[in-house]
């Protein structure tokens, strides 16, 4: 068995703190001891969300294949303990708790601002006591499905999914989180079972606590209640996906108001630093051609093509990287066209440097504040850890970029040309009534 | 140095709250203007503030605008329309690091109060009107808004419950206007709501920042100076809905999946505290009554829960639902708040209702905006409780507080959007 360690980081540039243990169970812990706040967040996560469908460890042969929808089902189910439902435990402490599944990770939480030992206590028990039955599965599937219907009747998540299926051939990023009604129906206990030993193993987890709480009280909780584990030297395989796109264009109708629009560009996916390096340098280039102080913006809006839910955004992680732009239009497929006529112009030209100067300065003021909150300190760490970097990273990265770092980014790794457009609009705006894609 | 708060008079009708807590890195200022909603004026006001934040006489675009503000390490100045019962606020908020953080020794707080200065009485202004290329960019922001409503079905299905609950009512109206209203505007009429907005109404002003900012009110009184203020505004008050004499039911249909129910209860029981914690075990948390039994155990909706919208005394609870369910869920949400009428619930379910309120009151005050909603909401119920003294309140209920709170809600109406069919949609 290892033995606990833990080690204090200090951010050479803010001054903040946090407490990493990587204990002798196999979990690492983040702790940010933040004086003067009265709240408590915790966050215990598994590395598993929905992209997860195809894995093997040290004691299997070949590759396990999963239903689409596992990771999100496997989160509901292990609310309920053999005896109650978790949040009755949590009821007596008055914690307010949540979980989530997103495409790479499983978080369960808590906020509270009274007895956050007794529910840390019992966000580690319940985590790592799974009571799983058909009769339970079967009822989780009547639940699941409203969620899937629900989920389906959102505009924004359709023109978003349309958009992934356009970019990516097999990647399973472009599956929904919670799967299909039909892909959920699959799921028994016994495979619950299987996929919960497999990625909630505490190698493959991280317990992230900030705010009104103590590093040695943390430890000692944890001490009592983590059980070791074996390390099962996970692996996760992805369907090999090309760098091309599906489809140049979906369209899709929904009862909307304006017509709603994803345009994402296909970019190569990288791993830990570089990815995090990747998607700042990204990130920086896109404000400077498309937020609102950008010449594009001001000049999309004087010509009524978007109105103020115009945005853009980095999308990425194992095995998948791109670029989003967002918004409502009656005329998508121009705001395209100046979009990536302007990226084009950008990668001749270079960047403006004194946009790069402020963009910088605004990015270093947002990322400056990150673990001055409770939960997004707890956030911070956590995403870090399971991304594979560390949670100050971001801030030495936006602190040290150039303009020469954003403009290498993007002159070598954006390509207009591996685009896809997804519009959802009103049928009444439209002939057609089915979803159309254009190859 | 430990948090405090306190009060000052800038004018008759503007008061400032200053809430200094030192473990804070940002500096904010939250201006609220209230004033009773006419719906002959409410497009107008939206208009006109949006306009006020995304370019000014100084920064005559929304680029440049923007541009200043990520030259203030992203500073955020941003207006957010609303309704509050029969009211209409908006919440203008200036927000930044705190000087003692700007890499180059900037005075980040000094600049965003002239924003502040320049948002409010320096508009973009040419011919007696706001400029038209930005009003023309606002004025399709704003119809795009309402246009959107039916993107969130969930929401959409609560405000059309909302409007058949409050009919004849200022709250019945949006707090946007309608398109016919917006389309009516000029950027000269936009201009003079924008005059008469900061003329007539009740405004709340607060700041929350590490330190005591003794410049702040000085500057306060200055600009606010420049307008004549009417003697006397209309302060904020709560407007109980009247109860229909028998509960109306509306449907409509649309090319959705999942149906979606909205129920009106209404009530003349006013000790908000009580119907607070009686709504906390009755539809809030997710050991209520009807998580519990409408979610859990009858598996019937993945949400079915309720709030309580004090400034018109009416409770909504709302679900997603298959169309074959409705009725279960309508007879279990009624069975569910009979069941608390009559005291049908455990002591242990009102001592966790009890606990969940007091443990997140005391987490009020870990950011700025917590410390400003409370203040805030305590300000429009008339009270000036503290977080500790509203948590000695909740511990005084007792559980025929609850029964008695609980008796006196009827139901009122409700909201059905059913999946596919013709439309009958509640229409202004």
């Amino acid at each position: 068995m290892n033995k606990t360690t833990r080690t204090t980081v200090t951010s050479p540039i803010t001054g903040d703190q946090y407490v990493r243990i990587d204990h002798a169970s196999g979990l690492t812990i983040y702790v940010s001891e933040m004086e003067g706040f009265s709240t408590t967040e915790a966050l215990f996560a598994a590395k598993y969300g929905s992209i997860n469908t195809q894995f093997k460890t040290v004691h299997d042969t070949d590759y396990c294949m999963v239903p689409e929808g596992i990771a999100h089902f496997l989160e509901h189910k292990l609310f309920e303990n053999e005896d109650c439902d978790v949040f009755s435990l949590y009821a007596k402490t008055g914690a307010s708790a949540n979980a989530y599944t997103s495409f790479e990770k499983t978080a369960y939480l808590f906020t509270c601002s009274d007895n956050y030992q007794a529910s840390l206590e019992i966000l580690l028990s319940f985590v790592q006591n799974p009571y799983f039955t058909p009769e339970s599965v079967a009822k989780e599937q009547g639940i699941i499905g409203q969620e899937i219907r629900m989920t389906n009747d959102d505009p924004g998540w359709r023109v978003f999914f349309n958009m992934l299926k356009g970019l990516y051939h097999s990647h399973p990023v472009k599956i929904d989180i919670a799967g299909t009604e039909e892909s959920i129906a699959e799921i028994t206990d016994d495979l619950l079972y299987r996929c919960y030993h497999t990625f909630y193993n505490l190698h493959n987890m991280v317990l992230s606590i900030a705010g009104n709480c103590k590093a040695d009280e943390v430890l000692e909780i944890a001490d009592r209640l983590l059980k070791p584990c074996e390390d099962l030297e996970l692996e996760m395989v992805f369907p090999e996906e090309p760098m091309s796109v599906v489809s140049a264009e979906t369209i899709d109708y929904a009862p909307v108001g304006a017509p709603i629009f994803h345009l994402g560009i296909k970019c190569s996916p990288k791993s830990g630093y570089e990815n995090l390096k990747a998607e700042m340098e990204a990130y920086v280039a896109m404000q400077i051609l498309s937020n609102a102080s950008s010449p594009l913006y001001q000049s999309l809006l004087e010509d009524g093509l978007v109105n103020d839910t115009f945005s853009s955004s980095i999308f990425n992680g194992n095995g998948y990287f791109c670029i989003i732009f967002d918004g409502e239009s009656e005329d998508a497929r121009t705001v395209r066209t100046r979009i990536c006529d302007t990226i084009r112009k950008a990668q001749e030209t270079g960047l403006d440097a004194e946009l790069f100067d402020e963009v910088r300065k605004s990015a270093y003021g947002g990322m400056a504040l990150d673990m001055s909150y409770v939960s997004s300190a707890a956030n911070l760490m956590m995403n870090a850890h399971l991304n594979g970097v560390k949670p100050f990273d971001l801030l030495e990265i936006i602190s040290k970029m150039t303009l020469e770092d954003v403009n290498n980014f993007l002159r070598n790794e954006i390509d207009p040309e591996l685009s896809t457009l997804s519009v959802v609009m009103n049928p009444s705006a439209d002939t057609g009534k089915e979803p159309k894609t254009n190859e | 140095m430990s948090a405090f708060y306190k009060t000052a008079q800038i004018t008759d009708t503007i008061r400032f709250h200053e809430i200094i807590d030192p473990k804070f890195k940002t500096n904010t200022i939250k201006l609220q203007l209230m004033l009773p909603l006419d719906p002959k004026r409410t497009a107008a006001y939206a208009l006109a503030t949006s306009l006020l934040f995304t370019s000014t006489g100084k920064y005559p675009s929304i680029a440049a605008m923007s541009r200043k503000m990520n030259r203030l390490y992203g500073a955020r100045a941003s207006v957010d329309t609303g309704k509050m019962g029969d009211f209409q606020i908006f919440t203008m908020t200036f927000s930044a690091l705190a000087n003692p953080y700007a890499l180059e020794g900037e005075d980040i707080l000094g600049e965003l109060l002239q924003i502040l200065e320049d948002c409010l009485f320096d508009p973009n202004v040419e011919n007696g009107g706001f400029s038209e290329t930005e009003y023309n960019i606002k004025t399709k922001d704003l119809l795009d808004t309402i246009d959107a409503e039916i993107n969130n079905k969930r929401g959409y299905a609560i405000r059309q419950a909302a409007r058949l609950a409050y009919q004849g009512e200022p709250a019945f109206h949006s707090c946007y206007g309608t398109r016919e209203d917006v389309l009516a505007l000029t950027p000269q009429i936009t201009y003079e709501a924008y005059q008469e907005l900061l003329r007539t109404a009740s405004i709340e002003i607060y700041f929350v920042g590490a330190e005591s900012q003794p410049r702040i009110v000085p500057f306060l009184s200055r600009i606010f100076a420049q307008v004549q203020r009417v003697s006397e505004t209309t302060p904020f008050s709560n407007t109980p809905s009247p109860l229909k004499t028998e509960p109306e039911i509306r449907t409509e249909q649309m090319n959705v999946a999942q149906c979606k129910m909205a129920m009106v209860f209404k009530t003349d029981y006013t000790d908000f505290y009580t119907i607070n914690l009686m709504n906390f075990l009755f539809s809030v948390t997710p050991f209520s009554l009807l998580f519990t039994n409408v979610r859990e155990k009858l598996s019937l909706c993945y949400y079915c829960s309720g709030s309580y919208n004090e400034s018109k005394q009416a409770l909504f609870v709302d679900c997603g639902i298959e169309k074959s369910n409705i009725q279960k869920a309508k007879d279990e949400i009624l069975h569910q708040l009979e069941a608390v009428q009559k005291g049908d619930f455990s002591d242990e379910l009102l001592e966790n209702a009890r606990i969940s309120i007091v443990n997140a009151l005391h987490g009020i005050g870990d950011t700025p905006s917590s410390y400003i909603r409370w203040y805030f909401s305590e300000l429009t119920r008339g009270s000036s409780k503290t977080p500790q003294e509203a948590a000695e309140t909740y511990q005084a209920v007792t559980r025929e507080m609850i029964m008695e709170a609980a008796r006196a809600f009827r139901l009122d109406c409700i909201y059905i959007m059913e999946a596919n069919g013709e439309e009958d949609a509640v229409n202004e």
